[in-house]
């Protein structure tokens, strides 16, 4: 008996243990996982029944100068579909045969877009309209879902849309100001977190939390939506017209830095915008400020702003044109090959002459020379606010592969880059009485706690008003000097400068490829406006007083009659009180 | 007789004996708790309905404000260049300038409105002072 009562304990004792040994295991496990990993199997569970989605605010309307609005913000719907749902032919069929009248599709064609695949979500139709996506959510189709989203709308159509630029289906700016002014336009977007279903969509009276999102701006710009069109009309005309491979207009208040109008070719068209298409990915950049062209004898106004303003000559100051300047071992020639003798300094920009800006850059000297380039801009990017903005190419004497040839190229805006942006804000600096003025693009941008205003900034004194002055007698005499110059303006005066340029290729210049362009403003008695036009790669006239300086003749009495400014007197039929 | 007395001596029943002792104590709590389970039915049938006015007002924002940039997108159609020149043209029979003569009207053109009234940048006029009399009052004490 007492050994019977011995082998029970010792099982007892045993079973005893056993349950002990589980239920410390079992004890264990639980603190694992509810202490241990607690946190991991917490997030696993919240995105579990957890939905997030992020919330955009309205992105902010891009308008012109006058409040006219070029892109707007319209609210649609992205419909997405279950593909595992949907794998319920019977479903499939009913839930496509209710979508059909709403999206316009047939049944077919809905079943159709889910695709091979059997998992995720097929995006169905995107963009729907507002009223259509609310109706769609009030239908209940199971496995459909609608996501709100925003869509950009261009009231003008394709106006500007280089510069506009675009914005993905994450309504983040991709391109041109609607990526620059991504903050402004897009504000913050907020985060909905909501309790969801098994098929994701959120619980009706569930846990709902939607953090603040910061709302959107809106951005005037100082563009003008009437000289943007007449610009872009105008440059499309001349490339037709020359066959011409492309070519930028850009039109400025000369007295401020805002740029009215700003346009370039070849580029894209907002309603026809294919991001797929990898080929047209070239066609998005703004060629105003990410393109480098050497520009040719507009640069002459440059170096003679340059010695006009050190005193070391005068518009009557004279130089001996033999038609051939020799410097460091190359012989330099005029444009048409001419010899004009003893010649003034009007005449030289009259004629354009490169033996005279040779010499008048010999007078200058290389150091005072580079240091005016650089005053006027070249060398360094206008901080205009546009993404891409190039710097130009300049070398100086003090780089070590300059040559004293460089000094003459320069002279006549050859071996030097520069962008038309820089191009004009730098004459614009010769029109506005000497300043460099700051170009800028963006006139306000208005958010919740009011508008905040750009104001002009000067970034530095280039030459004296005298100088400003000087120039542009002498740039209004290369106009209304020469007998049908190309840039004459009826009614107006108007101080100008053409040039033409060849492109440089691997090795040299390509012979049969120029770029023409010309720059003017008006009126000279107070210059409203700047125009700078640059048509490249002309075929048949190849000259910019040809085929740049009508495009000019053609723009500007368009833009100075719709700016109000009353033309000088010849051409004034009469005044009304 | 000492029946009777025994009768007589008894005291008389209470006329609600029911609630006397334990009952009356559990009867309070059961109500008690039948309040406290129906405030909670009422709150949170009411928690409900107002997620649900809250979700469905939310709703009529939604589709006001896409209402309205409906609209706005409208407007600015109707206020595009192409629409205008197409209503110039096929409407109003004009045509571009050709021979331009320039009459300078020496008069303020008319002031310009711009639509819609979001994109009409006026200037903010600073706010008037609105103190009340006993502000006004208060603020004339030194220690205030």
């Amino acid at each position: 008996m007492p050994q019977r009562m011995a082998r029970v304990s010792w099982r007892l004792l045993l079973l005893g243990v056993l349950f002990c040994a589980a239920g410390l295991i079992l004890t264990a496990r639980l603190a694992q996982l509810q202490i241990v990993s607690h946190g991991h199997y917490a997030v696993e569970a919240e995105d579990e029944h957890m939905g997030m989605e992020k919330v955009f605010p309205p992105r902010g309307a891009i308008l012109d100068r006058n409040g006219f609005p070029l892109a707007l913000t319209l609210d649609t719907y992205d419909i997405y579909i279950s593909r595992k749902v949907w794998q319920d032919e019977k479903l499939a069929a009913s839930g496509a045969e209710a979508l059909s009248s709403v999206l316009g599709k047939r049944p077919d064609e809905i079943v159709a877009a889910l695709g091979p695949d059997t998992e995720g979500d097929a995006l169905i139709a995107g963009s729907v309209g507002y009223d259509a996506g609310r109706k769609i959510i009030e239908m209940g189709v199971p496995g459909v879902r609608a996501t709100a989203t925003i869509v950009r709308f261009h009231p003008e159509g394709d106006l500007a849309s280089a510069l506009q630029g675009f914005v993905g289906r994450d309504q983040t700016g991709l391109a041109g100001l609607e990526a620059d002014l991504q903050d402004e336009l897009g504000g913050a977007a907020g985060t909905l977190y909501f309790e969801r279903d098994s098929m994701g969509n959120p619980i009706p009276f569930g846990y709902r939390q939607l953090s603040k999102s910061k709302p959107a701006s809106d951005v005037r710009l100082t563009i003008d939506r009437y000289i943007q069109e007449a610009t872009e009309q105008a440059l499309d005309a001349a490339i037709e017209k020359n066959g011409a491979a492309g070519g930028t207009i850009i039109v400025m208040e000369p007295k401020t830095g805002a740029i009215l109008a700003m346009a370039s070719r070849p580029s894209f068209k907002l309603s026809q915008l294919d991001l797929a298409d990898e080929s047209k990915m070239d066609l998005y950049r703004n060629r105003a400020v990410t393109d480098l062209y050497e520009p040719g004898s507009v640069m002459k106004v440059v170096t003679m702003s340059a010695a006009v303003d050190l005193g070391l000559v005068t518009p009557n100051t004279t130089y001996e044109d033999t038609g051939m300047a020799y410097v460091g071992g190359y012989a330099i020639e005029n444009w048409d090959y001419s010899v004009n003798g003893t010649t003034t300094m009007t005449q030289l920009l009259q004629k354009s002459l490169n033996t005279g800006a040779v010499w008048v850059s010999q007078q200058i000297g290389p150091e005072r020379f580079y240091e005016y380039v650089k005053r006027f801009g070249f060398g360094a990017p206008t901080d205009v606010g546009l993404g891409g903005e190039a710097a130009g190419t300049v070398r100086t004497s003090d780089d070590p592969d300059w040559y004293p040839s460089d000094l003459a190229t320069n002279s006549f805006g050859q071996g030097i880059s520069v962008t038309p942006l820089q191009m004009i804000t730098a004459v614009a600096a010769i029109a506005n009485g000497g300043e460099l003025m700051r170009p800028y693009i963006v006139q306000d941008v208005v958010d919740s706690d009011g508008s905040h205003e750009t104001q002009p900034e000067a970034v530095r004194r280039v030459i004296s008003e005298s100088t400003s002055r000087t120039l542009t007698a002498m740039m209004n005499d290369v106009v209304e000097g020469v007998p049908s110059h190309g840039a004459r303006v009826q009614g107006y005066h108007v101080a100008g400068k053409t040039g033409t340029s060849f492109i440089s290729v691997p090795g040299g210049y390509a012979p049969d490829r120029v770029i023409t362009s010309c720059v003017g403003f008006a009126p000279v008695s107070d210059p409203r406006m700047i125009v700078l036009v640059k048509i490249d790669e002309p075929q048949g006239e190849r000259l910019g007083g040809t085929v740049a300086a009508p495009v000019f003749a053609e723009l500007a009495p368009k833009i100075l009659s719709y700016l109000g400014v009353p033309p000088d007197a010849p051409a004034l039929v009469q005044h009304a009180g | 007789m000492s029946t009777l007395d025994r009768l007589i001596s008894r005291p008389l029943p209470r006329p609600f004996p029911h609630i006397t002792g334990v009952r009356p104590v559990l009867l309070g709590a059961f109500l008690v708790v039948a309040s406290l389970g129906l405030l909670q039915v009422a709150q949170t049938s009411s928690a409900t309905t107002t997620g649900y006015n809250l979700q469905r007002l939310e709703n009529e924002r939604s589709a006001t404000q896409a209402e309205v940039h409906q609209l706005e997108a409208e407007v600015a159609v109707l206020t595009s260049i192409d629409r205008i020149e197409r209503e110039a043209r096929g409407r109003l029979g004009m045509v571009p300038a050709g021979n331009t003569m320039t009459l300078e009207v020496l008069k303020q053109p008319p002031e310009q409105k711009l639509v819609p009234l979001r994109f009409l940048f006026e200037s903010k006029a600073p706010e008037a002072s609105t103190s009340s009399w006993w502000q006004k009052l208060l603020n004339l004490l030194p220690f205030f």
